[in-house]
């Protein structure tokens, strides 16, 4: 039997944030900073009578998710704007901006190879294949940084028992969309397209998930808008971003960074922080937001649901 | 006399000014969301610009023939020695937490650390041997040891292409600036052979 991940208690609708209080953080911290000033300078003014303060002010939108370790969601602010996505650009902060008028509409995703029903999906066919979940996980880069990002998804199984794969189907190929107009970053010197790929028991083991959205809401392009895959036990680069095709397979794929630098970006690049990596240390991480360094969880904290996977593997060599 | 000792008092201050700004943007939240990491990174950009500045002096004089250009040489090799410095200190401090084990460990598992490490020794070594009072002891012999700038640039150059996401041997990923700084350094050092310089000493004595 397969065990439900623990993914935390969950979470009310009351509690969820109204749209406009999360969708800038730092926007609003300066509405609640000057909120916060007047109410001082009011309470110095003997007759009029200080405003309260909405009760919302002093809540922080991200400390309402969690994850299971009851680490806070980073802020979508940050999730929003500090992103690898080297279609657009390698700047992290300025990805959001190239990739604001990105075509997400209409949205298709074609799955093939070895299976009885290849099909090609609208992103509504997908969305009705399974209901939407909100996972909270932690994102894991390679560079040596974490977010807790609350996901919106489903289970990638949905989406592959859907096209019924074939008993040779032993891996799972992915390929993000390249749109010359739109992604300046692809003039840039890499191994186009971005593909990644997964073993089939990785691709169907439920923490793995498609994800179409974060924080409740749709996912942004630089978030790998409409469609992307999550893999929270890997480094962030195999979650690979605005799916066009996916193809199962008898033979291992090739994967982007691999390609790149094969002897430091494994195929299976599982979060592993005892495996020497030949250009950064894994050994510890930085969340994002934090001023101390975190030291860096086995396969990123979901050893207990994951390990089984990799039994009699030696993690040195399949890294 | 008087010009050449202003550029260089101007550049002694100037240099200051990309630490200023980066601490500003530290303390006023506006040095992106992983600011410990940018703040690192910029310090590091800066010691091997000024680095690459220091040592396209000489072939600047060589050049154009502005011989009062040359001492800008000394206030931008002490600026690659105190931004590297900063960026070592911040690495230290703010990025590792004194976390003296784990340093130990990438040092001794990551090529790009213990180059950068060795680039910074040769850094301490010409910056310390910078103080008037050594190289007025040192004589003839420091200008010799100053030879291992050759060897510490790079150093930082490939600490600056191995810490980013690119393959020279492949000629793939994150490689167009590590490359320019590379090539820019490389036309350097050739500028500053003795028959090249000379060459060009020739050709612009016969020009005017």
């Amino acid at each position: 039997m397969k065990k439900r991940p623990d993914l935390g208690k969950p979470i009310p609708s009351s509690e969820i944030t109204p749209k406009d209080v999360y969708m800038n953080r730092r926007q609003f911290m300066k509405t609640a900073g000057i909120a916060a000033a007047g109410a001082l300078l009011a309470a110095c003014t003997p007759q009029g009578t200080p405003e309260p303060l909405p009760a919302e002010t002093d809540a922080s939108p991200a400390a309402l998710y969690s994850d299971e370790l009851m680490d806070p969601a980073t802020s979508f602010d940050v999730i929003t704007n500090y992103n690898n996505y080297y279609e657009f650009t390698v700047d992290k902060e300025r990805v959001a901006k190239l990739a604001k008028d990105f075509t997400t509409t209409p949205w298709q995703v074609e799955v093939g190879g070895l299976v009885n029903k290849p099909r090609t999906f609208s992103l509504e066919d997908i969305l009705a294949l399974h209901a939407e979940e909100e996972r909270v996980y932690r994102m894991r880069c390679v560079e040596g940084w974490s977010m807790v990002i609350p996901w919106l998804g489903f289970p990638l199984s949905a989406l592959l028992k859907a096209v019924e794969p074939l008993g040779s189907a032993k891996y799972v190929g992915f390929e993000t969309v390249m749109r010359l107009e739109e992604m300046p970053g692809l003039k840039d010197y890499y191994p186009w397209p971005y593909v990644e790929g997964l073993r089939l028991d990785e691709a169907m083991h439920d923490l793995t998930i498609l994800s179409t959205g974060l924080y409740g809401e749709r996912l942004l392009p630089q978030n790998g808008a409409p469609l992307r895959l999550v893999v929270p036990w890997k480094y962030g680069f195999k979650s690979i971003k605005s799916i066009i095709k996916i193809d199962l397979l008898e033979k291992q794929p090739l994967t982007f960074w691999n390609m790149l630098a094969p002897e430091e970006y494994g195929f299976y690049s599982n979060v592993n922080p005892n495996h020497t990596h030949p250009r950064w240390s894994q050994a510890t991480e930085r969340r994002i937001g934090e001023n101390m360094r975190r030291p860096t969880l086995m396969f990123n904290g979901y050893e207990e649901q994951v390990a089984s996977l990799y039994s009699g593997m030696d993690l040195d060599v399949y890294y | 006399m008087k010009r050449t000792h202003v550029l260089a008092k101007t550049a002694n201050l100037l240099i200051w000014l990309p630490a200023i700004v980066i601490l500003f943007l530290f303390l006023a939240d506006g040095l992106s969301f992983n600011p410990i990491g940018t703040a690192l990174h910029w310090m590091g950009r800066f010691a091997a610009g000024f680095f690459v500045l220091s040592l396209a002096v000489t072939p600047l004089v060589t050049l154009t023939g502005i011989s009062s250009l040359a001492v800008l040489r000394r206030p931008l090799g002490l600026a690659a020695f105190y931004y590297a410095s900063l960026h070592v200190l911040i690495y230290i401090t703010l990025d590792q937490n004194f976390n003296l084990l784990q340093m130990w460990r990438s040092f001794t598992s990551q090529p790009y650390i213990w180059i950068g490490a060795a680039a910074f020794l040769i850094l301490i070594i010409l910056g310390v041997t910078a103080l008037k009072k050594v190289m007025r002891k040192m004589g003839k012999r420091w200008k010799v040891l100053q030879r291992l700038a050759y060897l510490g640039v790079f150093a930082v150059l490939m600490h600056y292409a191995m810490a980013r996401k690119g393959n020279l041997f492949t000629l793939q990923g994150d490689i167009v600036v590590p490359l320019t700084l590379l090539g820019i350094t490389l036309v350097l050092l050739v500028l500053r052979l003795p028959f090249i310089r000379k060459g060009i000493l020739r050709l612009r004595k016969v020009s005017t």
